[in-house]
Formats: C-alpha cells, sequence, structure tokens
C-alpha cells in the first residue's frame, strides 16, 4: 500500500530556520555546574542508576543481606555457645549433703568456715523443707506423688558451692573436696571435676573449630559480595560503555557507580542485620521457653552494636572496593 | 607547518588497523580533512567505513600510523583526554548507543550533561533539538519503545547539541525514509554552515550524488578514490 506523501511527517517544516545557528551561537552562553554541586550529581545519579535496575538491584540487595545474616548469625552463635561454656567452665558446683538429724549450731558453724574460703564464689544453704520443695516444685503437676512425705522428709540439708574454676581453683576444689568428706556432719559431696577438665579441653578445640568456620564463612560473604558487584557492573556496562563512548568524564562513571553499590550495600547489610536480630530473637524466647539449659539458663546476647557496625561499614567497603575493581577492570578493557 | 596542522580537522598518516587476532580493516589510510569540509564516505558493507570513523574518535586504535585529529595525536592521549577529545565530538552510531535507563530527552540532553551543563538548561536545548528532528511528542518515551529511525533521531539529535567541532556520522539515515533522510541531512549541512567538520558514512549514493560533496571510496580497507565534487 502507498502511503500518500501528505501523511508523512513534515520533519522540515516543523524545524526552526536556523535552530542550529542559534544553538551554536550560544554554545558559550551554557550554564555549567559548579563544583560543589557535583557531590549532589553523583548522589541522584546513583540513587537513580539503583531504581533504574530495580531486578538487579533487588538481587544484590538480597543476596548481601544472605550474606550479612549469615556472619550476624554465626557471629552471634558462636559468641553465645562461647560464653555458655566459659561460663559453665568458670565455676565448679560442688553439693554437700548433710547428715540428717544434726544440730542446728553444727550446720552454721560449717557455713561460716565455707564462706571464709576466698576461692569460693557461693554457698548457699539448702534446708530439708527447702529441698523438698524445690523438688515438689520441679515435678509440677506430678507433685501429689510426694504428699504425706512432709513428715518424713526423705532429702537432706545440703550446700550448694559454687568454686571458681579458673587458675588455682581447680586444686583447691579437690582439697576442700577431699576435707569436707572428712567432716562429721557431711554425709557425701558430689563434684564434677573431671567433667570440668573435658570442658577446658572441649571449650580449646571448639575456639579453634569457630575460627576456622568464622574465616570460612567470612570467605564466602566475601565471594558473594564480590560476584554481586560484579553482576551490577554487568547489568550496567553498557550504560557504562555508551558513557565512554560520548566523552563522560571518568568521575561521571565512576562516582556515581560507587555511590550506587554503596547504597545497595548498605541496604543489603541493614536488612540483613535486621533480620539476624529477629532470627535471634525468635531463637531466644524458644531457648529461654524451653528451660533446656537448666540452672546455667544463657542470657543470650545479640552481636554488640559496634560489631554491627563493622559488619555493615565492612559489607559497604568491601562492596565499594570490589565493585570499584570490576569497574576498573572493564574500564581498561 | 604548524599554519597547515592547524587548518587541518584530520590527518592520518599511513594509518592500518587489524582487528585482533588477523583481521585486517585498513590498509595504508593517508588521509588530510580540512576545518570545516562536509564528506561522504562511501563504500560496500565490510570496506572499513565504521572503523575509520572509530579511529578517529580514539574508540579503537590504529596497528600502524598516526592519527591526529583536532591537532591532537590520539594515540599519545591518555584516559582523560581521550573523554575530553571525544566531548568535542558529535558521533551518530550507526547502533544508536542510547542509554535505555533514560528517556529520548535526557538521552539527547545527555551530551550536554556529561560537559556538565544544568539539568533545567540541557533539558530546555534537548527538546528544542528534539524538535528540530521532529520528535517532541516521544520527548518522554524510551529507547526501547521507539522505532528503530526514531532511536536514530535521538542519535542524532544527542551529536548535534552540545556544537561539536566534528561530527562524524555512521549511516545517520540508515533506517529513515526519503522525507526524514532530507531533512536529517538539511541538518547536517546547517551544522556544518555553522563551522563543524562533518564527515558522513553512508550507502546512499543517490543522495550522496545529489549533494555532490567531496567523497572517498573504501574497498576492502583502502581508499580507492578520493572525489573533490563526485559530479564535476
Ligand atoms: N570488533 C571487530 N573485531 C574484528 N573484526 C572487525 C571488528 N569490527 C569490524 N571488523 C571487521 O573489519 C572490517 C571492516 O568493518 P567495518 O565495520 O569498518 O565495515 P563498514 O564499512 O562499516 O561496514 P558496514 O557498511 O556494514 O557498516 C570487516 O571485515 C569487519 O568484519
Ligand atoms: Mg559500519
Amino acid at each position: 500500500m502507498e502511503i500518500p506523501m501528505e501523511k508523512l511527517p513534515e520533519v522540515q517544516s516543523e524545524l526552526p530556520p536556523g535552530i542550529l545557528a542559534e544553538i551554536w551561537r550560544d554554545r558559550s552562553k551554557l550554564e555549567t555546574i559548579k563544583a560543589s554541586e557535583r557531590l549532589r550529581y553523583f548522589v541522584s545519579e546513583g540513587v537513580r542508576s539503583v531504581i533504574a535496575l530495580p531486578i538487579t538491584s533487588a538481587v544484590a540487595i538480597i543476596t548481601i543481606a544472605a550474606s550479612i545474616f549469615l556472619l550476624v548469625g554465626g557471629a552471634a552463635l558462636l559468641a553465645n555457645i562461647d560464653d555458655l561454656i566459659t561460663r559453665a567452665g568458670s565455676t565448679l558446683n560442688v553439693s554437700v549433703y548433710l547428715k540428717d538429724g544434726v544440730p542446728d549450731g553444727e550446720i552454721k558453724a560449717l557455713e561460716t568456715e565455707l564462706k571464709g574460703q576466698k576461692d569460693l564464689q557461693s554457698v548457699e544453704f539448702i534446708s530439708k523443707k527447702a529441698a523438698l520443695a524445690s523438688f515438689r516444685s520441679s515435678l509440677g503437676p506430678r507433685a501429689s506423688v510426694l504428699t504425706g512425705l512432709e513428715d518424713e522428709n526423705p532429702l537432706p540439708a545440703s550446700f550448694e558451692i559454687e568454686v571458681r574454676g579458673e587458675g588455682d581453683g581447680h586444686e583447691a576444689a579437690q582439697a576442700l573436696v577431699a576435707s569436707l568428706r572428712k567432716h562429721l556432719i557431711v554425709a557425701d559431696v558430689v563434684h564434677g571435676s573431671e567433667w570440668l577438665a573435658q570442658l577446658e579441653r572441649g571449650l580449646a578445640v571448639f575456639r579453634f573449630v569457630s575460627s576456622v568456620v568464622a574465616i570460612f564463612v567470612v570467605g564466602i560473604v566475601c565471594f558473594l559480595v564480590f560476584s554481586t558487584t560484579k553482576l551490577i557492573m554487568y547489568a550496567r556496562r553498557d550504560e557504562i560503555e555508551i558513557m565512554q563512548l560520548v566523552g563522560a568524564p571518568t568521575e561521571f562513571v565512576r562516582f556515581p557507580f560507587l555511590i550506587g553499590t554503596a547504597i545497595q550495600g548498605f541496604l543489603g547489610a541493614a536488612l540483613g542485620v535486621v533480620g539476624g536480630y529477629f532470627a535471634f530473637a525468635l531463637v531466644r524466647s524458644y531457648v529461654h521457653g524451653s528451660g533446656a539449659f537448666g540452672a546455667l539458663e544463657p542470657a543470650i546476647t545479640f552481636v554488640s552494636a559496634p560489631t554491627l557496625m563493622l559488619f555493615i561499614i565492612g559489607a559497604v567497603t568491601f562492596a565499594v572496593i570490589s565493585g570499584l575493581t570490576a569497574l576498573q577492570r572493564f574500564m581498561d578493557a | 607547518m604548524a599554519g597547515a596542522e592547524a587548518r587541518e580537522m584530520i590527518s592520518l598518516a599511513k594509518v592500518e588497523k587489524i582487528y585482533p587476532p588477523s583481521q585486517p580493516a585498513l590498509t595504508g589510510i593517508d588521509l588530510k580533512i580540512a576545518r570545516g569540509e562536509f564528506v561522504f564516505v562511501a563504500g560496500a558493507s565490510g570496506a572499513g567505513k565504521s572503523t575509520l570513523l572509530k579511529l578517529l574518535f580514539a574508540a579503537e586504535d590504529p596497528s600502524r600510523g598516526s592519527v591526529i585529529v583536532n591537532g591532537r595525536n590520539l594515540s599519545s592521549l591518555s584516559r582523560r583526554n581521550v573523554m575530553e577529545h571525544r566531548r568535542r565530538i558529535g558521533v551518530i552510531f550507526q547502533d544508536y548507543k542510547l542509554l535505555r535507563t533514560r528517556t529520548a530527552l535526557e538521552n539527547v540532553a545527555f551530551s550536554l550533561e556529561v560537559c556538565g551543563v544544568r539539568r533545567q538548561e540541557r533539558l530546555k536545548r534537548a527538546f528544542q533539538m528534539l524538535s528540530a528532528v521532529g520528535l517532541k511528542e516521544r520527548a518522554n518515551a524510551y529507547p526501547q519503545t521507539l522505532s528503530g529511525g526514531e532511536q536514530q533521531r535521538v542519535a542524532i539529535a544527542r551529536a548535534l547539541l552540545n556544537t561539536p567541532d566534528l561530527i562524524l556520522a555512521d549511516e545517520p539515515t540508515g533506517n529513515l525514509d526519503p522525507d526524514i533522510s532530507n531533512a536529517i541531512f538539511n541538518l547536517l549541512l546547517e551544522a556544518n554552515r555553522c563551522g563543524a567538520t562533518v564527515i558522513i558514512a553512508s550507502h546512499n549514493l543517490a543522495l550522496i550524488e545529489e549533494l555532490n560533496r567531496r567523497t572517498l571510496v573504501l574497498d576492502h580497507g583502502r581508499i580507492i578514490g578520493d572525489f573533490a565534487r563526485p559530479k564535476g
């Protein structure tokens, strides 16, 4: 079908006469932005570049978030296990069961003697009554099986002693146990000295393994962040190539790219930290609800604020550096 | 000698271009183009037209010989100076090279943006230029939504907007119908009257003949003809 000539756009008549002459004449009048406004331009270009490629940006942010989540989660877990083991190892519990029918005066005398020793962290007297009450409460609803035991309570009174586990506390504990065994009013002494020795060996192994794991995780995180910034680079490489062909100054390419990468690194890291915190809160409520750790119930602390800042700053710095490396390699090619 | 150099916009001596690993594209090119000239580069597909233009804006380096443009020997330029050199040249790429994350208007304005021109000012001028190529209705469209001919006109508007000393046009009317082609050539002629040196690589022999300007004929990487006025 032949298109009637009148229907074609009449470009020539649309063209104001001498428009180029006008533009050429005014070329020296062009108002350029001041150096002080450059930064604002680079930032807005950086933001624009993140928004302009929403899918790439989302993938990048999520990848970085997942990496940081892994790192924060790992750090929190290691710190808490370490704390738990350290606290378990720092005290040694000794239970000193007393014979029945010992006069109060002798018990008081032993208590005073024990409290005078410097290696003991705490000394608590538990009467027969208190022992029964605590046993009862530990049975919960099944406590009814104990009805009638009030009169002939079979549980002995005892001293619960915590000995400091560090330094020579270990030997002090051994000596204490030996001397208590010979005491007239003492029926039996139960302690976890061997367990402590094992624990100390275990702690050393755990710390070694956890630092190996930490290095491994950091390695994975670096790799992920590096791949992500390469992804950002590749998504923008046509744009970067065109900018260079048109003669954009190097900083026009580099700074917005750098800012865009930093924004994505920051958003990703922040998201990872927030996600890590929620996961941590969930675990904490679960652990506290279960009572699985008994007397050793961990305080469960999250990664400290300065450490979190370090993670975020580290992620952003690493993202920027690896992004710039990828960009530089591309620009040199 | 210095005077002669200043008069010349382009001076190529014994230039050879072999694409790695061993694809010859240009051989034994000796060429001078004075400031203010309007020159066609004709030749079959694969003759080396685009390669010749690429040497002029330092998108490719010659394998041998020297390329001097606007008084600068391109082989000795730092990256910063290459970029500065390109900002003084308006290139109309055979494949347009538009930024797909920017609208038609922003693409046109981009040649002023890289020169640091204020946003309001560059958009105002870009809009004028977009009108001049008959595309003001499509100002806010993204390149992917434009036809080939429309993209080409955006590329042309971008190349002309920063009033370059040298305009390199690679098949600038390859996708345009005759009327729009004429309009585009009129724009290029006007830019030439304003003082820009214009070099156009083209297959369009009818137009080359009609305009009757200096024409270089390339064949297999060699200049086999240099006609001051093809029609005499
Ligand atoms: N990047 C490249 N790598 C290798 N060979 C190339 C490259 N670019 C072009 N060539 C080759 O160099 C020769 C000249 O190519 P060029 O693009 O300059 O031709 P042209 O005259 O512009 O052709 P057309 O009219 O089709 O655009 C061709 O043989 C081509 O295959
Ligand atoms: Mg070509």
